[in-house]
């Protein structure tokens, strides 16, 4: 009886460490992937109303293709470009937003809502001397933001490659998010011109704004590129506005746009290297010498600080770390051990190895192991990575699901890989909608050499028409000869809701436009 | 000589031995004086009568087989002190180390300014620390551990890692509800605003600086104000 008390007393001890590690894995053992498209998505019947897409008419002019072809260039070209950093003239403008007032910003909030009238494309509705008086005390963020867009370069200069700890993860992003409210700016001047018959001028806007795009998505940082994609969103729908105005032809000038506009992959980089940053002690455990004392606190640290991964929870008490660190050790050393001499390490050299060391170098091989798996299909294509995410992603579900077995060492991987899934989704619809903007482009061009809207896609030999870069296959596409409308469906990204995410677009041809407002 | 040893025999003695074999068949008129007294005093004994207790004998052998304390302890019985002696030794040294780590938590980090570094960074380095100065916090028993550190690619002495909570509004954070619900679920810093604009008055120009700090740029300009700091403006 005294026997079981004190072998159960000692029991206890262990459990309380072996719990909280189990505890955190448990967490981060949740599903987290959002795979990205599937072209099955498109021939499902709705089943609620969140399964029909938004159907936008779009009455549009024959465009011929401009003379020159190039006339039209949504991005500043090199020759009109002036030596220097954008970045610094970004941040002014940032600071003279910054300037104005909370009334300010609440008026332009309650006016361009749901409810509001400022983004309008009714001319009844549209009140065109609000929006001006409104536009008029950010006249110094334009200049700033023009001066900005036609530099050479654009570097932020953050160097975040060089944090190291918990730093990494506490480097504060506001000029990141900062940047779309510059891009909201940026798309209200130009919906302004745009409404006001002033198409020049509004082109040159958007100019800005896909500038604003490519040099926010530069950041290193994975919230930047999808700042720079949402930004390019924003001004994708403004282009559609002045295509719907004005009888010039953007087909070549979105061609003419680097694509991806945004280039994530230095962001996906940074990102794969996350846990090597956060954890120095991964990137050299296999040749660091350090003491058993040293890789101890090495470990212990790591476990302690794997709660402060989640943000905003009481860092684990030193003691209880150290408990753990002690119950988790006992649980991998074997494990690791084992696996290390599987992968050809000599068994005497592991068996003189510190425990910690041990440890270290399974985490870091499985991490890296696993952060590989998963960034690797981003150097793909959408529709190459849309086949093979399935398998990594069910790798990494079993992966999370098997935490407690010790296999992937510390469960770094299951707390620091972002949402994959969701990158490329984002990264894909960009794609899609410029696909989607040339496609109509090419409509236009077809239109004012024939006369008409073409029974099928096939038929526009004009220009090339692009293939939906989520399925590999052309938009779906129909024309109605008896109403004279054609609809094109831009279908969702997988598991996406039609309703936020897919278009309808039933085209029709307009009448030849009339003369442009005079402007005010 | 022990009655258990056998006795050393010469061939004379086995002549007696034989002669004693034969002294069984010996008539009384042939015994000598010292054996008759023996058969004597043997005639006199009598059998004692069994003194074990069966039912309690077997009483205390189910006994001494669950409770070995109860019987005396002999040297065949020391190992049933080992198991209950082992866990508790391993439990007092674990409550003990226990101890040891909750008196090791009490020692608080201790707040160390340091200097920016202002040498340039190695070109072929590429993990130097960034140099722009910061407040650092640096434990006081990690100066010491950084021993042998030297391989690794770790912050040097003083840009030590920080033990403070990480808060909520970490990358992290910031990336997962981005990816998961969108941009629009983060929250866009607004400026701070504060009082509103004064009508008419434009944000300060060089121009207007510089007049105020140092007078009219212009000769033919009249004074606005006395100059004053910039502070006051």
């Amino acid at each position: 009886m005294r026997i079981r008390l004190f072998l159960g007393t000692g029991l206890l001890l262990f459990a309380c460490g072996w719990g909280c590690p189990t505890a955190a894995s448990a967490q981060a053992a949740e599903p987290r992937e959002t795979p990205a498209a599937d072209a099955s998505a498109m021939s499902k019947a709705p089943a609620n109303p969140d399964d029909v897409p938004r159907t936008i008419p779009l009455t549009l002019l024959p465009a011929a293709e401009p003379r020159p072809a190039l006339r039209y260039r949504l991005l500043p070209t090199i020759a009109e470009r002036r030596p220097g950093n954008a970045a610094p003239m970004y941040y002014r403008a940032m600071l003279h937003q910054k300037e104005l007032p909370q009334a300010y910003w609440q008026e332009r909030n309650e006016n361009t809502g749901e409810d509001g009238t400022w983004m309008s494309t009714d001319p009844a509705v549209f009140p065109a001397e609000k929006v001006r008086a409104w536009l008029d005390q950010q006249r110094n963020v334009m200049n700033q933001i023009r001066e900005a867009a036609y530099r050479e370069t654009c570097d932020w200069d953050m160097r975040i490659q060089d944090l190291r700890g918990m730093e990494t993860i506490q480097y504060l992003l506001h000029d990141m998010q900062q940047a779309r409210e510059l891009a909201r700016t940026i798309q209200l001047e130009a919906h302004y011109q745009t409404m006001t018959g002033h198409y020049d001028e509004a082109f040159e806007t958007l100019r800005l704004g896909y500038q604003l795009a490519r040099d926010v998505g530069q950041n290193q940082f994975l919230i930047g590129s999808l700042v720079g994609i949402a930004i390019n969103a924003i001004m994708n729908q403004e282009l559609l506005h002045l295509i719907e105005r004005t009888d010039a032809n953007y087909y070549w000038a979105i061609v003419a746009m680097p694509d991806p506009l945004v280039n994530m992959r230095q962001a996906l980089e940074f990102e794969a290297n996350m846990p090597f940053q956060i954890y120095p002690f991964l990137a050299d455990a296999e040749t660091a010498e350090r003491t058993a004392d040293e890789w101890r606190r090495l470990i212990v640290d790591c476990i302690a600080t794997m709660q402060d991964l989640e943000g905003g929870q009481t860092t684990m008490p030193r003691w209880q770390a150290e408990l753990a660190a002690a119950a988790m050790s006992a649980k991998l050393y074997p494990v690791a051990k084992e696996a290390l001499i599987a992968e050809g390490m000599d068994a005497e050299k592991v068996e003189r190895m510190p425990v910690g060391q041990v440890i270290a170098i399974h985490t870091a091989r499985i991490t890296r192991a696993t952060f590989d798996d998963t960034f690797k299909l981003s150097f793909l294509s959408a529709e190459e990575a849309n086949r093979r995410w399935k398998v990594v992603e069910d790798r990494l579900r079993a992966q999370r699901q098997d935490v407690l077995s010790g296999q992937s060492g510390i469960p770094l991987a299951a707390i620091l890989l972002p949402a994959i899934g969701a990158v490329r989704t984002a990264e894909t619809r960009m794609s899609r909608d410029r696909a989607a903007l040339q496609t109509i482009e090419a409509l236009r061009m077809h239109a004012a050499v024939t006369g008409s809207l073409p029974a099928k896609l096939a038929d526009v030999a004009v220009v090339p028409v692009p293939a939906n870069p989520a399925t590999g296959q052309p938009f779906s596409y129909s024309y109605d000869a008896s109403a004279k409308n054609a609809t094109l469906e831009i279908p969702q990204m997988h598991n996406m809701p039609a309703r936020h995410d897919a278009r309808r677009y039933v085209i029709e041809l307009a009448a030849p436009p009339a003369p442009p407002p005079a402007p005010l | 000589m022990s009655r258990h040893e056998p006795e050393p025999r010469d061939p004379q003695d086995r002549e007696l031995t034989a002669a004693e074999l034969t002294a069984a068949n010996l008539t009384p008129a042939e015994l000598t004086p010292e054996l008759s007294a023996v058969e004597q005093q043997l005639a006199a004994l009598a059998p004692r009568a069994a003194r074990v207790d069966r039912d309690r004998l077997m009483f205390l052998a189910g006994a001494a087989s669950e409770q070995p304390s109860v019987l005396p302890p002999r040297a065949g019985q020391r190992s049933h002190w080992l198991w209950p002696t082992a866990t508790g030794v391993l439990a007092a040294t674990s409550l003990g180390l226990a101890v040891l780590l909750a008196l090791r938590d009490a020692r608080e980090p201790q707040i160390v300014y340091l200097p920016a570094p202002t040498e340039t960074r190695p070109a072929e380095s590429p993990v130097s620390p960034k140099p722009a100065p910061r407040e650092q916090v640096v434990a006081t028993d990690e100066a010491a551990d950084r021993r042998g550190d030297e391989g690794s690619p770790m912050p040097a002495a003083g840009v030590a890692r920080s033990r403070t909570s990480v808060p909520r509004e970490n990358y992290l954070q910031v990336r997962d509800v981005a990816l998961r619900m969108g941009l629009d679920a983060l929250a866009v810093p607004r400026s701070s605003g504060g009082a509103a604009a004064p009508e008419g008055s434009d944000l300060p120009t060089y121009r207007s600086l510089m007049q105020a700090a140092f007078g009219p740029v212009d000769a033919s300009e009249p004074a606005a104000s006395a100059p004053r700091e910039f502070s006051q403006m």
